[in-house]
């Protein structure tokens, strides 16, 4: 059995390599290419794709036998995500409209939202990622599937200089100017580069899924999501629909609450049978699940020589999980940010770290951030709070905290209950130094707000 | 007997515990999960998270078995 996990020794590569030429077909020879990329999900794909338009030679690999298969998804994605990464939605593998959301308290309290910002799709991602496969390759990439990064080669500086891959049995070397790591929950690029990517069990969601056929008594243009303890410890269930009574019904927890007898799938198993209103007539189709990292980023995700991209580097939405078009957003970013350091001839950590800046600053990162402060903060929430909130917020203000606009919402959280000013202070605040100064009047407000509440709760515990 | 059982028949190859694994002794070649026993330090954090409950500890078990998983022993 070939050695695979555990930090490989330093390899340097001494045999003389032949080139990926135009007009032959990836096989299990050692090769070198000027960028590798390693797991082709979404991100891995997206990066193919773009690196590729600008006239490198790119090879990406995949363990799997088959692209998209089997999925650890719910395969929810937004209008706005797949047109900025210049995906057109296709009928082969766009199946459910989504248009809104519907949130339920545990007592079956409903919140909808709508508008132009929940507007989406429910997806087939093995036909998506086939997609997505087809516009890399057609731009010029080269794909190996059934093909796994077993090692990492590195150069007499220790910057990383590619993989040793295995192709069915065969090893062979990949040298690559620029190796991308979109391997997933379960990079192992990340980890043989020396980045710190492991998963801490509080910043990680346990995830289970069953795709249903029959499911019934559900709105299909919705998202469907179900909070509360009994149904989904510091998480949440769903319901995704594709359309005609299919869904993806699923759930994460925070694995930190994950134990003997109360799983991820105990939990959902436990909820389905308090629903037979709508699956009494429903089968399983598939059975999916894995980890979903809400972290919002590792702390470095560039090296020399590697840059890593989507759920290798944590980069998923901490408040909902979603991190199909956060992967494809960033290795947009990666492929410009790392074209550039290619065409410079320098792919030093230093030259590639723009990459993180800008999507820190311009793109989802600034948003996700300040999310991971609200995940923080719902965490601490009991299940008569939930109530309570689904009561006073509406739509609107949802959509606002989902956008990481918080001065509404904390207003009226201060406004209707007052006591949970702390946790307010504690974990959101934090938020109002990363917010740009045209939002400062609101915070002030907030501030002065806060301020009263916690002078009369103090008066109240003197009292 | 290892430190960590897997059972083939539950595990639905979604390699979220090979994300936990500090020691990164968990691997996922293609569909098929499989551990090298000897750098396990028996911490129960895979065991803690497959959402199925595919990992077990097993009869080497570390003595520094204390996390919430432990109720695993009991009903085994
Ligand atoms: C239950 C669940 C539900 C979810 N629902 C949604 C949702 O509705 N919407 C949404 O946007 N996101 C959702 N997510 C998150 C989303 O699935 C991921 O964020 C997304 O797939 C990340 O894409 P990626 O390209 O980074 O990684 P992945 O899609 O995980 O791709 C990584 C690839 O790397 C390959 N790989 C790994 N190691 C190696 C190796 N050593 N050699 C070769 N190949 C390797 C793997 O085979 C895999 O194909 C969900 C996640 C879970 C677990
Ligand atoms: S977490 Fe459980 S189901 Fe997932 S790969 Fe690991 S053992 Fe298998
Ligand atoms: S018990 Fe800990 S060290 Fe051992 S395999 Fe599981 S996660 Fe890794």
């Amino acid at each position: 059995m070939p050695a695979v996990a555990g930090t490989p020794a330093l390899t340097v590569t001494d045999k003389p390599l032949v080139s990926l030429k135009p007009g032959t077909i990836p096989r299990a020879v050692d090769t070198t290419v000027d960028v590798l990329i390693v797991g082709l999900g979404p991100g891995g794909l997206i990066a193919a794709r773009e690196f590729a338009k600008q006239g490198f030679n790119v090879l990406g690999i995949d363990r799997k036998q088959e692209l998209g298969w089997p999925k650890r998804c719910a395969e929810g994605v937004s209008d706005e995500g797949l047109a900025h990464c210049g995906v057109k939605p296709d009928p082969a593998w766009a199946y459910g409209r989504i248009e809104g959301a519907a949130l339920y308290s545990p007592s079956g309290k409903r919140v909808v939202l709508e508008g132009a910002d929940t507007y989406g799709w429910v997806v087939e991602r093995k036909i998506f990622e086939k997609h997505l496969a087809r516009d890399a390759i057609l731009a010029g990439a080269k794909i190996m599937v059934k093909t796994q990064a077993v090692n990492l080669l590195k150069d007499q500086a220790g910057a990383v200089a590619g993989v040793r891959a295995e192709f069915m049995g065969t090893q062979f070397n990949i040298r690559a100017k620029l190796t991308i790591g979109a391997d997933g929950i379960d990079s192992f690029i990340g980890k043989w580069s020396g980045l710190k990517t492991l998963n801490r069990v509080r910043d990680y969601h346990s995830g289970f899924q069953y795709e249903m056929v029959g499911v019934a008594g559900y709105e299909e243009k919705w998202l469907h999501l179900y909070f509360g303890e009994d149904v989904a410890p510091k998480g949440y269930v769903w319901i995704f629909p594709k359309g005609e009574g299919v869904s993806n019904v699923g759930i994460g927890i925070l694995a930190k609450e994950s134990e003997w007898g109360n799983r991820a799938q105990d939990y959902l198993d436990r909820w389905i049978e308090r629903n037979p209103q709508m699956f009494q007539n429903a089968s399983i189709t598939e059975i999916n699940g894995s980890g979903i990292p809400v972290s919002a980023r590792v702390p470095e995700p560039v090296g020399d020589g590697v840059m890593l991209v989507g759920d290798a580097a944590q980069l998923v939405n901490p408040i909902h999980g979603g991190g199909i078009i956060i992967a494809m957003r960033a290795a947009m970013i990666a492929a410009r940010v790392g074209g550039e350091a290619l065409r410079a001839g320098d792919v030093s950590a230093a030259k590639l770290r723009p990459y993180i800046v800008e999507y820190q600053t311009k793109d989802e990162g600034a948003v996700t951030e300040k999310l991971l402060r609200m995940r923080y903060f719902m965490e601490n929430l009991t299940d008569r709070d939930f109530e309570r909130l689904a009561d006073i917020l509406d739509g609107t203000t949802i959509m606002e905290v989902a956008n990481a606009r918080f001065p509404t919402f904390i207003k009226l959280l201060l406004k209707h209950f007052p006591k949970l000013a702390p946790l307010v202070r504690k974990y959101i605040m934090a938020v109002q130094q990363m917010e740009e100064a045209k939002a400062q009047r609101d915070w002030d407000e907030v501030d002065q707000l806060l301020a009263n509440v916690e002078k009369t709760l103090a008066e109240q515990a003197a009292a | 007997m290892g430190k960590i059982e897997v059972n083939h028949s539950r595990c639905i190859s979604c390699a979220g515990c090979v994300g936990v694994c500090p020691v990164d002794t968990i691997t996922l070649q293609g569909l098929t999960l499989t551990i090298d026993q000897a750098p396990c330090i028996s911490c129960g954090l895979c065991v803690q998270f497959c959402p199925v409950g595919a990992l077990t500890p097993g009869e080497t078990y570390g003595a520094s078995y204390t996390r919430k998983v432990d109720k695993v022993l009991v009903v085994l």
